[in-house]
């Protein structure tokens, strides 16, 4: 304890000495500095979003369910982001009160924000929060629905995003899901830490056309979940106002 | 003597430093307009930016106070005026890293992701946020074989085969080291948070005789012992190259998970190494790393 205790603080002592050593160097430039002041006023517009998500299985044999989502957003000048999201899928197991069911579907619904923290020339870093609810049904062998369940849903990313010539765009980030079932049990249904990482493609001006890779591992109904979440999307976004599409989503 | 090595060794890099040339006041490409668009700073779509020509070294400072090509002032230092300098660097920025690891914990190897966020401070030489990494189950083939007690057996076997996975969360502490020479830099992170691993049945043994919950029977099998949560501790090393560029730094590290008090079935420690590779986003590279030569 002692060792890492002179450790951190000949760390600290370091990091200070190298920062005091480049303190005539950093004022900036006239240009750097209009770089550093973040992104200038965006027109509010409204940016829709559908995208196609398949969810794969653990040893990625194949599509374990799949299913659509619409995203609604309004953009505020500066770049912040409200909105609402919807998805509906088929997934060929649903967990429900820890009970792993089969051949359920999964519909949500969630608000959305996205905050721009900083930004500079072509990398911008964004937190996005959404808090939604979940509604899941299993479909016994006969097609009759035998057991619902209702959670809320919220996660947290911090999302980079970088523009790369006139076209690209990459985003990447983690996302840290929370979900908790309220019925027909109270419990932790899914606590995760995901990575994303996603690429779009600008063909026209308002147009965006986005590839994702999400995944990570989970913990919920006491290690009765799925202990692993994955998806991939892809998806169209469209700024409805003619403003470049190429926004942190 | 542990506190004199530790101040000794984390001393070497000042005394490095103080033997360096003093940084020029030449402009790098950094302050340069950027040719490619900028979106976020931008509501039309931008047209193909012309390449800039190069810059010229600055013209001499003026003898008078500032112009009116610069209307804010650039703090003084003790040597002759800079030109041309407007604002001061920002003293924080978000910064995100992604990364993917390998582990050696368990006397096993396994894989999975890993992540750190936070603030970038004092020039981007300490780091504070958050981290955490993760070791998906589903993901890992590596089974262990648990005996279990004498007189319980699991639908005739008295032998399982389990998984095993888990995940902590914790804050961290960065310090980053420029190497002198060299476009690369050197971090040391520390982390500490909390965390559990675990021992699962899978596959078919995950269908109960009862069909109750697995996790009622692997606390029933095992009398609690299929986990451990509590206090994980890491630390290790990196290193960044340094692109002078927030936009991207790949990197690669080396860690050292030590998991204190860990008692579960499966395994006798889940302390390890791993070997990371990933990407860091942000900060306050870029401005700041002009002094470098």
């Amino acid at each position: 304890m002692k060792t890492i205790a002179a450790l951190c603080i000949g760390l600290l002592l370091t990091a200070q000495a190298q920062a005091q050593e480049r303190v005539t160097t950093t004022d900036l430039t006239e240009e750097e500095a209009r770089r550093e002041a973040g992104p200038e006023s965006t027109p509010a517009e409204f940016i829709v979003g559908a995208a196609a998500f398949l969810s794969p299985r653990d040893d990625f044999s194949g599509p374990t369910g799949g299913g659509g989502a619409l995203d609604l957003r309004w953009q505020l000048p500066r770049g912040a982001q409200l909105g609402l999201t919807a998805e509906g899928s088929r997934q060929e197991t649903v967990f429900i009160s820890g009970k792993a069911l089969p051949g359920g579907s999964v519909f949500d619904v969630r608000a959305v924000g996205l905050l721009p923290i900083s930004s500079r020339g072509p990398l911008q870093i964004s937190a996005r929060a959404r808090s939604g609810a979940s509604w899941l049904r299993d479909q016994g062998p006969g097609g009759e629905v035998t057991t619902r369940g209702v959670r809320t849903v919220s996660d947290l990313a911090l999302l980079a995003t970088v523009t790369h010539g006139e076209r690209w765009q990459f985003q990447a980030g983690p996302v840290l899901g929370f979900a908790f079932e309220l019925s027909p049990t109270v419990e932790l249904a899914d606590q995760a830490q995901l990575l994303l990482a996603g690429v779009g493609y600008r063909p026209a001006p308002n147009l965006l056309v986005v590839l994702d890779l999400e995944g990570g591992g989970s913990f919920g109904f006491n290690g009765d979940n799925a202990k692993v979440l994955a998806r991939s999307t892809l998806g169209l976004r469209v700024a409805l106002g003619g403003g470049d599409a190429r926004r942190p989503y | 003597m542990k506190w004199i090595l530790g101040f000794a060794l984390l001393s070497l890099p000042r005394v490095a430093l103080a033997q360096e040339a003093p940084p020029t006041s030449q402009p790098t490409a950094a302050a340069q307009p950027a040719a490619t668009s900028q979106p976020f700073a931008a509501s039309q779509p931008a047209l193909p930016q012309p390449e800039p020509a190069a810059v010229p070294a600055p013209a001499p400072p003026p003898a008078a106070g500032p112009t009116q090509a610069e209307p804010v002032l650039s703090r003084m230092s003790s040597e002759a005026p800079q030109a041309s300098s407007v604002a001061r660097a920002p003293r924080a920025a978000a910064y995100v890293s992604l990364e993917w690891r390998a582990f050696r914990l368990a006397d096993h190897l396994s894989h999975g992701p890993a992540f750190s966020l936070g603030v970038s401070l004092l020039r981007d030489h300490l780091r504070v946020g958050l981290m955490g990494f993760g070791r998906p189950g589903p993901w890992n083939p590596a089974e262990f074989a648990v005996k279990l007690p004498d007189g319980v057996d699991y639908k005739g076997k008295t032998e399982l085969s389990l998984r095993s996975d888990g995940a902590m969360m914790g804050a961290h502490v960065t310090g980053l080291i420029d190497l002198p020479k060299v476009p690369v830099v050197l971090e040391l992170p520390l982390q500490v948070g909390y965390g559990g691993f675990g021992f699962y049945l899978h596959g078919e043994d995950r269908i109960t005789p009862d069909g109750d919950r697995v996790s009622v029977w692997e606390d029933r099998l095992f009398q609690d012992t299929d986990s451990f949560l509590g206090v994980i501790v890491e630390t290790g090393v990196r290193a960044a190259l340094d692109t002078g560029d927030r936009a991207g730094r790949p990197y690669v590290g080396l860690n050292y998970t030590l998991v204190p008090g860990y008692t579960s079935v499966g395994s006798d420690s889940y302390s390890g190494f791993s070997a990371s590779l990933g990407v860091e986003l942000g900060g306050l590279r870029g401005a700041s790393a002009r002094s470098r030569n």
